[in-house]
């Protein structure tokens, strides 16, 4: 599995991380029932500290995308679908705050179009 | 000409001291138990105990083949992989290795042999230690094996390099490579009948060697997983069970990255080892990555997609030279 953080860019670490996860995810470089790199020896590769990779992991657990469990690290559960979109979601996201665009107003759109 | 004859009868005087000594030793025990049969206590006094009285026996039918067999296999056997392992310094422990401690068995089987001559009306405790046999016999073990080292060739048998497959990583970029190896199938199935003749150990004979032998068969499983991360830290490799094993090469110690064929035998077998020049987890025969570092020993890991894993470690190593 292949994970890439992007040189660029404001985000904050954490995000970056759970990006590049989401990505190969996306890319279909990992699948379901997959593990990810223990928090430890990813923090380590990344030259960042443990909690930085732990956030990452939990937020994409909260997207449903990875399950955490003690002692067994991160297990990959959602498939290259549910990352995709989560993908086109934050891309969105980024592209409106960008532009200053509030969420509320996003949102607006988005039932918009989808009417 | 003159070269290749020079260093064809050095490889002939090479060959017969690896693979001659051996022979000739274990002939040395055959003819002394012959020569010796008639005058020799049966069964032979074969171990003593810390006070160097005798304390074990063993008919003389069992043991000249024992030891005759085990300095034939322990001598040439050792002499025969020395060319398989890929490091020279490595290969020259197993070949000094093979040389010495076949000669020890050979002087210990005779001076075994010595001590029992004439000893026919002595009692088990009464047959003394040779202890002069055992001093030889060391001797032999530390000339034996230096010998066997000096005379151990260059490995020529290189392991096969696959290439690497380049990878982009832009300055700033972190890209982080991580893979697995699945062991070969048979060590499940020796892991899994472990656990079946110690289950039946456990409840039909006896609970304590039962109990021991699922533990190694758990111990064995857990250790056949293996995972590589590679990045701009370098690389680390976690096995054992909960990954307790940790190797790591820091990318600032790293000299040469490459893809290969791994060759168990090369690495004296499966698991986690280390020779001289070399650390290595392997669990199957087939693609793994090497790492050369300037600190120390080189590093070999069995994993899948080895070609992709190197090329990243080598996209970065280049990225700091630059």
């Amino acid at each position: 599995m292949l994970l890439r953080l992007t040189p660029d860019d404001s985000a904050p670490l954490h995000e970056r991380i759970a990006s590049a996860v989401r990505a190969a995810i996306a890319a279909g470089e990992v699948g379901p029932g997959e593990r990810l790199p223990a928090t430890r020896d990813l923090a380590d590769q990344l030259d960042v500290n443990v909690n930085t990779v732990l956030r990452a992991y939990r937020d994409l657990r909260d997207e449903g995308l990875l399950e955490l469990r003690r002692g067994r690290g991160a297990t990959v559960v959602g498939d290259v679908d549910d990352a995709r979109l989560l993908g086109h979601v934050d891309r969105l996201l980024a592209e409106a705050a960008r532009m200053g665009l509030s969420t509320d107003h996003l949102l607006d759109l988005v039932r918009e179009r989808a009417r | 000409m003159t070269s290749n004859t020079t260093s064809s009868s050095a490889g002939l005087a090479r060959r017969l001291v690896r693979q001659g000594l051996p022979v000739l030793a274990a002939a040395t025990v055959v003819v002394a138990a012959v020569a010796w049969s008639g005058d020799l206590r049966a069964p032979l006094v074969t171990h003593w105990a810390g006070d160097s009285a005798g304390d074990g026996t063993a008919p003389v039918l069992v043991f000249v083949p024992v030891m005759t067999l085990l300095v034939l296999v322990v001598g040439l056997l050792l002499q025969h992989m020395t060319d398989r392992v890929g490091h020279a310094a490595a290969a020259r422990t197993v070949g000094g290795l093979g040389l010495g401690m076949s000669l020890f068995v050979a002087a210990l089987a005779v001076a075994t042999l010595d001590a029992n001559r004439g000893a026919g009306d002595l009692a088990v405790g009464e047959v003394p230690l040779p202890l002069a046999g055992l001093l030889v016999a060391l001797g032999l073990l530390l000339v034996g094996g230096l010998v066997g080292a000096g005379m151990t060739p260059e490995p020529t048998h290189a392991p096969t390099l696959l290439g690497t497959t380049p990878t982009r990583v832009e300055p700033g970029e972190a890209v982080v490579w991580t893979g697995t190896a699945r062991p070969d199938g048979w060590m499940l199935v020796l892991a899994l009948g472990m656990v079946l003749v110690g289950v039946l150990l456990l409840v039909l004979v006896e609970p304590f060697p039962g109990l021991l032998l699922v533990g190694v068969a758990v111990l064995l499983a857990t250790t056949l997983r293996v995972r590589v991360l590679v990045g701009p830290g370098g690389i680390t490799v976690r096995t054992g069970p909960f990954g307790v094993v940790r190797l790591q090469v820091p990318l600032a110690r790293v000299t040469g990255v490459d893809a290969l064929e791994v060759d168990p035998m090369a690495y004296g077998g499966w698991g986690v080892r280390a020779l001289p020049g070399v650390r290595a987890v392997v669990v199957r025969a087939g693609e793994g990555i090497r790492v050369r570092r300037s600190d120390g020993p080189d590093l070999v890991v069995t994993v899948d997609d080895a070609r992709r894993g190197a090329g990243v470690l080598l996209a970065h190593r280049e990225l700091v030279e630059r």
